[in-house]
């Protein structure tokens, strides 16, 4: 008999009662109360869909590229112009012997222009069989936020920007929102 | 990329010039000849500034060399290109077409890139 039912046993008034009961081995219960946190650990981490945004600095505020468009984040170095392009298409750059164009993601969705030296990266994304560089001021973050953090665009948008936004987040307790690359370059190519 | 090895015949000969910042190559294959602005002038060649030729829109070039391109097959009609640079062996593995943004946009006399001396150059069609 184990020690704990021996002191069960002798403890008063529950001794007939509990001797009727086929009582489960201790080690039973530790794997049975393991097993219903694995469960709940499942059941959370179904629940904890998470995005991967990397966050960036515009003149008027954060915004975002969903983690899976973005390839590479480079500081901003010297940009090549080709002439007869759009004011947007800011020219070419070399990546290690590759050849991206370079995109005024401001200029194009009409965003309040801004000094060309004050943009510190680069951001390298694919999307729509494209792949090309876009000016950002500053990249601020790479992190996971959870899905349903994500809220759709704000009603106060534009057009102009609305059809590019996936959604709106919150990142130190600022609005960020969320731009598809795939529509900006399925938008570009089209024109 | 700029080799040293001996011309292939996978290789290009690239005349380089310079428009404001922007390097731009030709084949020099293209080319008939390369001659001052006032040689130009005494010929009566009809000269087109470059800018105008692809179409830079409303920038106007201050030209600090300007040199006068004869494309091969139109001698009587030349481009004003600016700050001639060099000849370089270009091989033909180390061209690459223009990234997809630009191309949809560009003159389509520009038809592709290299890097010189891991500088950007783009290249041009004459005619």
């Amino acid at each position: 008999m184990l020690l704990s039912e021996l002191r069960e046993t002798l403890s008063a008034g529950s001794a007939i009662k509990k001797s009727t009961m086929p009582k489960k081995k201790k080690s039973q219960e530790i794997l049975e109360i393991i097993e219903t946190k694995q469960n709940e650990t499942a059941l959370a981490d179904v629940d904890m869909v998470s995005v991967k945004l990397v966050i960036f600095t515009l003149p008027n505020g954060y915004y975002a590229f969903e983690g899976e468009s973005v390839k590479e984040i480079l500081p901003a170095g010297k940009i090549n112009e080709v002439p007869g392009v759009p004011d947007f298409i800011l020219g070419v750059i070399n990546v290690r012997g590759d050849i991206e164009s370079v995109i005024d993601i401001n200029g194009f969705l009409g965003l309040p222009e801004q000094e060309k030296s004050s943009s510190k990266n680069i951001i390298i994304a694919e999307g729509a069989g494209v792949k090309s560089g876009i000016l950002v001021n500053s990249v601020e973050d790479v992190m996971d936020f959870p899905e349903d953090s994500i809220q759709p665009p704000l009603a106060s948008l534009n057009d102009k920007i609305k059809q590019f936004v996936i959604g709106e987040t919150e990142y130190k307790d600022l609005s960020v929102t969320i731009l598809n690359t795939k529509k900006i370059f399925k938008n570009i190519s089209a024109n | 990329m700029y080799t040293s090895e001996t011309i292939k015949a996978e290789d290009i000969e690239v005349l380089t010039f310079r428009i404001n910042q922007t390097r731009f190559g030709v084949d020099l294959d293209e080319v008939y000849e390369l001659i001052e602005l006032d040689q130009a002038n005494q010929r009566e060649c009809k000269t087109t500034r470059f800018e105008e030729e692809f179409k830079f829109g409303d920038l106007k070039i201050d030209y600090i060399s300007p040199k006068v391109l004869l494309p091969k097959e139109l001698v009587s009609s030349g481009i004003l290109v600016d700050q001639v640079q060099d000849i370089c062996h270009v091989s033909l593995d180390c061209i690459k077409p223009l990234p997809a943004l630009v191309r949809s946009f560009c003159h389509a006399r520009i038809w592709g890139t290299t890097l010189i001396d891991q500088q950007i150059v783009l290249l041009i069609d004459l005619q």
